[in-house]
């Protein structure tokens, strides 16, 4: 008997039910085409496993963390009260003092679509677009709860039970404005532009849980990111945002000047 | 090293997706999620996430083929 390719690629995954199971398995027997089309999708899934496990967890450059960090510990809302501004110049010098080490867009933009990834797991699991969902073509938005925060929220506004906090405003070279967030409740940060039609998640990244069963324990708050903050870097056009810039771009609903 | 330019060829391949077929790539391969969890984050059936991930893996496949082994 014949098994379609998908339902060969579901038993590599262990989506099939018992039923199934026993097809296939019976017509693994007979069939090393069969078996070589099984191996073939588990050894595709480890090669991606593998591949980006180093991704996510590929270290950053010690002169950005230092430069990020700087004179802030690494924890939720009290790290990100601490100037941006002032974060974002240092970070850019220390960028700039290590040309070799410094990331292009280009692989940003990939290492960040892995990112998705991994918030839209975590979006899996908790069953909630509040946050970020998609359109209808498919692209990154915010959802309700974050779209309203950054329509409305300055990035002082740090007043506890905030669906999300937002850091960093600027105009990018596209235009639009842009602003960075972060949210306690998931440990998840990004970039957002704002564009015709909404918030677009342009770079998120989710703090990879601790191995570590403490909860008190969270690694480098999620507004550091080296993905986000390197976005930032290379989109930016001019300065970042001071209150008085976020308060017109408020007004003027965040509409970016034409592109 | 060699791990790095494998590393970066599949990060390459994954770029070169559909954006529909790299999302579903993405949720399954990479992060692991049971094929329901990863169409309910995409608000898509079952059936059309089935079907983008075979795709998706289908062209990935292809792309990191390594030369000599050139039969399918």
């Amino acid at each position: 008997m014949s098994v379609s390719d998908e339902t060969l690629m579901a038993y590599a995954d262990g989506e099939v039910d018992a039923a199934t199971r026993a097809i296939i398995e019976a017509a693994m027997r007979d069939d090393p085409q069969i078996r070589r089309r099984i191996e073939e999708h588990r050894a595709l899934r480890e090669t991606m496993q593998e591949a980006f496990s180093e991704v996510l967890q590929e270290p950053v450059p010690q002169r950005l963390i230092d430069a990020a960090r700087g004179h802030q510990p690494a924890r939720g809302h009290d790290a990100a009260r601490t100037g941006n501004v002032v974060d974002l110049a240092s970070a850019r010098k220390a960028a700039a003092d290590a040309p070799g080490r410094r990331r292009s867009w280009q692989p940003i933009a990939m290492a960040a679509s892995v990112l998705l990834g991994v918030a839209l797991g975590y979006l899996a699991w908790h069953g909630s677009n509040t946050w970020v969902k998609t359109n209808s073509r498919g692209e990154l938005v915010a959802g309700a709860g974050l779209a309203e925060a950054l329509s409305n929220q300055l990035s002082e506004d740090r007043s506890p039970g905030l669906v999300a906090t937002t850091g960093l405003s600027f105009r990018a070279k596209t235009g639009d404005y842009c602003r960075t967030f972060s949210t306690g409740a998931n440990a998840s940060s990004g970039l957002a532009c704002r564009e015709d039609d909404g918030w677009k998640i342009k770079v998120l990244a989710q703090t990879p849980n601790a191995t570590s069963n403490s909860s008190n324990f969270r690694p480098a708050a999620s507004a550091d990111a080296p993905a986000i903050r390197a976005a930032v870097e290379e989109s930016i056009d001019g300065e970042p945002l001071d209150r008085a810039g976020e308060i017109a771009a408020r007004q003027g609903g965040w509409a970016g000047s034409k592109r | 090293m060699e791990r790095e330019i494998d590393r970066l060829s599949v990060e390459a391949a994954l770029a070169r997706l559909p954006h529909d077929q790299r999302l579903a790539v993405s949720l399954v391969l990479v992060e692991g999620l049971a094929y329901k969890d990863a169409a309910d984050v995409l608000e898509v059936p079952i059936g059309t996430l089935t079907s983008r991930l075979a795709r998706g893996r289908e062209a990935l496949a292809a792309m990191l083929r390594p030369p000599q082994g050139d039969r399918s």
